[in-house]
């Protein structure tokens, strides 16, 4: 491989580790909150492309409008997702697990009813710019999602370290019952997590899918992807998703770039597994044992 | 440890199974009977993966690559080596176990929610070998051609693999399959399980070596779904890589959990539920995952207890309709001055 | 020799030292209560000793062998019970099931012939059975066999836990705040038990906050306060100490 394309693939590689990165992110987030697993996680980035693409092509709005829209209606069906399937069962273990698995093969059906089987293509103002440096080109709509990331991920950090509402998901992630005594309201910084999480669901949603087809199974990869980087990254541990993201998206893109794009899962799953069997806890979790 | 069933139940059950093989021989109609093949198949599967996660209670899912792999396993052995199908099937079946030991291993060092999204992570594995492996496994267009198992030698003539002789060999593996994990759930065994499943660290504080419970309860599950999924390979004599996804073994926690985690009786109710109804709702056929989907967190939300809860409900309902009943009579018959 | 011995025991969890060069010795048939106050990690030393935990430096030998890198379940095996703070009960099980779970999974009979039913296997049923019996009118709850253990009143459910933990036929018993949740005639009934328990030659060690029962039955206390042994000895002894005083603020010293 030549330089040249040696750099395509590092760019390739953060182009997919951003978008992973703030996949993850709105899962970490949520199991820091609140120890559930969520499968739906996926789908979720799904509907937000179908939305995106019904708004662009069905109601000729503008990109950006329809970003800001997409957000929004992330954030709210997320919000909507706790309420039917996760409040009832938030004290079994798996509850949530199963329960969300019930929706995620709920929606992927209900988008392949709705929208058929087709694939659809999300066009973009930017997908047709080409950036040129050097004897490397790509579109413009590839690189958006670098700068949103970091815009994002700073603005996370911002958030959680600097607001009060971020302290207080702190504190209700740490301890519930105590935060609850010092007047936090958990219900009020549980719905606003699950918004976030929809919001961070959303970005790349709108952002990277014109790259791609969108079609009704396309998020059940991503929901696995996200939970590889989770675990890895250690659950609840944002700094640690976030190299973990980009480890992953870095890895993958070699492999493709090596002429392996058929065995990307498989590889990555094959990473995700080896890890665990050596390292448990994360790239920078603690091993935690339970004083029982 | 539910009261050990006494032979008479033994009898009954078996009699029950004897019952449905005369009269599913006797079915004419094609198609009712390769449903009932599917359902036996189902059965098996799910209520081998009952025993992992609603009885030891290690949430997986990654059971449908056991299924493949006992699959692909038997008809590859058969297809490219012509091995006899018979010692393909157990081959099949037992290269399913060693997997299951190998998931079983790392849910030992794992727990909950790691384990769960390994075993997905293996289940990928497994389904990405199977549809990129194309020189192996002829990949998503799939493997076609897998040979029916020998005639059976009976007394001079050689019986085919007809459908009929089909269902009663899955009814008599369903049948072996619900007699072990009835005799598990019976015996100090299941108790051990239900012990790990209910607080896993009293467990061990009481001594149970709680690692090779699970290994063993991974292993026996993986076999059975192995064997059915040989009986899957020589029966549909095509396998194509989609049938044993990721989101198979999600279908798979979806029976399991609406037949009742830990009633095997309930898996293979759920089992014929949800290979008949769908395909009675034939024209609704895109609806089938939709209604899953929603069945589940309907079940998970209102009936934790699935069907074998809902079973119980009626059950209940009935006892208790037929006591209302009886004592109405009673006053009646009291008030006409009958005696 | 001394049955259970913790030899300058550290355990540090992050930069915390939760358990602080802890050593102290537990003699056979006695009866040895360690006292402290909450979050002086008395809980954290019963994890250390059965295997829950492992030690970050020292040594820990239970008749004279080390154990210290030993699995909870051998540690059991090695005749090792105990029952837990937060009460650890298998609730959707009944009460009868719990106490023969002590005695199963110690059971010799293999699993191939518990499966079919063998002669062997029934026997170590009923066997399991009927010491279960025996235990549970030993602790106070004959007749709740049938009874699911979660329904079980709080105080029960701890005596169930004790009965469990017999099962097990241990030489020595650790408990943890047995007599928590249990009014006073309750509790001077489980004290006459341990003493029963202690006859019957298996050893205790035990947490407990209601000290006037303690100082009344222990053979010996050991008390700690920040994770670091503070005094050893007899009651009368312990009682009199001055560090004891000061750091157990608020218990019932008289």
């Amino acid at each position: 491989m030549g330089l040249d394309e040696f750099v395509v693939q590092i760019f390739n590689g953060l182009v997919i580790g951003s978008t992973y990165v703030l996949l993850a992110l709105g899962v970490t987030l949520i199991y820091g909150l609140l120890n559930i697993i969520n499968f739906a996680h996926g789908e979720i980035f799904m509907l937000g492309a179908y939305f995106a693409f019904v708004c662009v092509t069905t109601w000729q709005l503008s990109y950006w409008l329809t970003a800001i829209l997409v957000m929004v209606v992330c954030g709210v069906l997320y919000v909507i997702l706790d309420f039917v399937a996760f409040r009832k069962v938030r004290g079994f273990e798996l509850g949530p697990l199963i329960t969300s698995i019930g929706v995620s093969i709920f929606l992927q059906n209900f988008a392949l009813i709705l929208f058929g089987g087709d694939p659809r293509q999300l066009p973009t103002p930017y997908l047709d710019e080409i950036i040129s440096y050097g004897l490397l080109s790509f579109s413009l709509q590839r690189v958006l999602i670098i700068p949103a990331a970091i815009i994002t991920i700073i603005g996370l950090y911002l958030m959680i370290e600097k607001t009060t509402i971020g302290r207080s998901i702190r504190a209700v992630s740490q301890d519930r019952q105590v935060a609850a005594l010092m007047g936090i309201n958990p219900t009020g910084v549980i719905v606003f997590t699950f918004a976030i999480a929809g919001v961070l669901v959303a970005i790349p949603s709108v952002l990277v899918s014109p790259l791609f087809y969108i079609f009704p199974l396309m998020g059940v990869t991503l929901t696995l992807k996200a939970y590889i980087i989770v675990v890895m990254g250690g659950f609840g541990n944002i700094l640690g998703t976030i190299l973990a993201g980009m480890i992953l998206g870095l890895t993958e893109s070699m492999v493709a770039g090596f002429g392996g794009s058929r065995w990307i899962d498989a590889v990555s799953f094959g990473v995700l597994v080896a890890f665990l069997i050596v390292r448990p806890y994360g790239l920078i979790g603690e091993r935690r044992e339970e004083n029982v | 440890m539910t009261p050990p069933p006494t032979r008479w139940r033994l009898v009954a059950i078996i009699a029950l199974f004897a019952a449905a093989g005369i009269f599913g021989t006797s079915i004419a109609n094609a198609y009712v009977l390769h449903l009932m093949v599917l359902t036996c198949i189902f059965a098996v599967l799910v209520m081998s993966h009952n025993l992992v996660t609603g009885y030891v209670g290690i949430f997986h899912l990654c059971h449908a690559a056991f299924f493949g792999i006992g699959a692909y396993v038997s008809a590859l052995l058969a297809i490219d080596l012509h091995v006899p199908v018979v010692l393909t099937f157990v081959l099949g079946a037992a290269a399913a176990g060693i997997s299951g030991l190998t998931v079983g291993l790392l849910s030992v060092r794992l727990g909950g929610h790691y384990f769960a999204i390994v075993s997905l992570g293996l289940g990928v594995i497994v389904y990405q070998i199977l549809n990129n492996w194309v020189a192996l496994t002829s990949g998503p267009i799939g493997l076609s051609g897998i040979p029916l198992p020998p005639g059976i030698p009976w007394f001079g003539t050689s019986i085919p693999w007809t459908p009929q002789v089909f269902l009663v060999a899955g009814l008599i593996l369903v049948l072996f399959t619900y007699i072990v994990c009835t005799r598990i759930q019976a015996s100090k065994v299941g108790l051990i399980m239900s012990a790990i499943r209910e607080n896993e660290l009293a467990a061990a504080c009481l001594g149970i070596r709680t690692h090779r419970v699970k290994l063993a309860a991974f292993t026996i599950a993986a076999f059975f779904a192995g064997s059915a999924g040989g009986m899957y390979a020589h029966y549909t004599r095509m396998l194509v890589p989609e049938q044993f996804s990721f989101i198979a073994s999600a279908e798979l926690v979806a029976m399991t959990v609406l037949g009742g985690l830990g009633s095997f009786g309930g898996s293979i109710v759920s089992a014929a539920f949800f290979t008949i109804v769908p395909e009675m709702l034939r024209v609704a056929g895109q609806w089938r995952l939709e209604i899953f989907g929603a069945l589940l967190v309907v079940v998970v939300l209102f009936f934790p207890r699935g069907m074998a809860g809902l079973g119980a409900l009626l059950w209940g309902v009935a006892r208790l309709s037929g006591r209302i009943v009886a004592e109405n009579v009673a006053k009646w018959s009291a008030s006409r001055g009958v005696a | 020799m001394a049955l259970l011995e913790i030899s300058d025991v550290t355990k540090r969890f992050g930069g915390n030292e939760v358990i602080s060069h802890a050593s102290f010795a537990v003699q056979k048939d006695t009866i040895t209560a360690v006292l402290g106050p909450n979050g002086a990690g008395k809980t954290t030393l019963f994890n250390l000793i059965t295997g829950v935990l492992r030690p970050t430096s020292g040594d820990i030998h239970f008749e004279g062998q080390s154990i210290t890198d030993y699995p909870v379940s051998e540690i059991v095996r090695k005749g090792v019970a105990r029952t837990f703070q937060k009460l650890r009960l298998f609730k959707n099980l009944t009460v009868e099931q719990n106490v023969m779970l002590g005695r199963l999974s110690l059971g010799t009979v293999p699993w191939h012939l518990a499966l079919m039913r063998s002669k062997a296997s029934r026997q170590e049923e009923r066997r399991a059975a009927e010491e279960a019996a025996e235990l549970l009118s030993f602790i106070g709850l004959a007749g709740f066999e049938k009874s699911r253990a979660g329904a079980l009143p709080h105080g029960q459910q701890r005596l169930l836990e004790i009965a469990r933990a017999m099962a097990l036929h241990p030489s020595f018993l650790l408990l943890d705040e047995p007599m928590a949740g249990l009014n006073p005639e309750e509790s001077t009934r489980l004290a006459g038990s341990l003493l029963r328990i202690r006859e019957r030659g298996i050893t205790i060690l035990l947490i407990e906050h209601h000290v006037d029962v303690v100082m009344d039955i222990a053979d010996r206390i050991i008390v700690l306060d920040f994770g670091k042994v503070i005094s050893e000895g007899l009651p009368e002894e312990v009682q009199a100490d001055p560090r004891v005083i000061a750091a157990y603020l608020g218990g019932k010293v008289n």
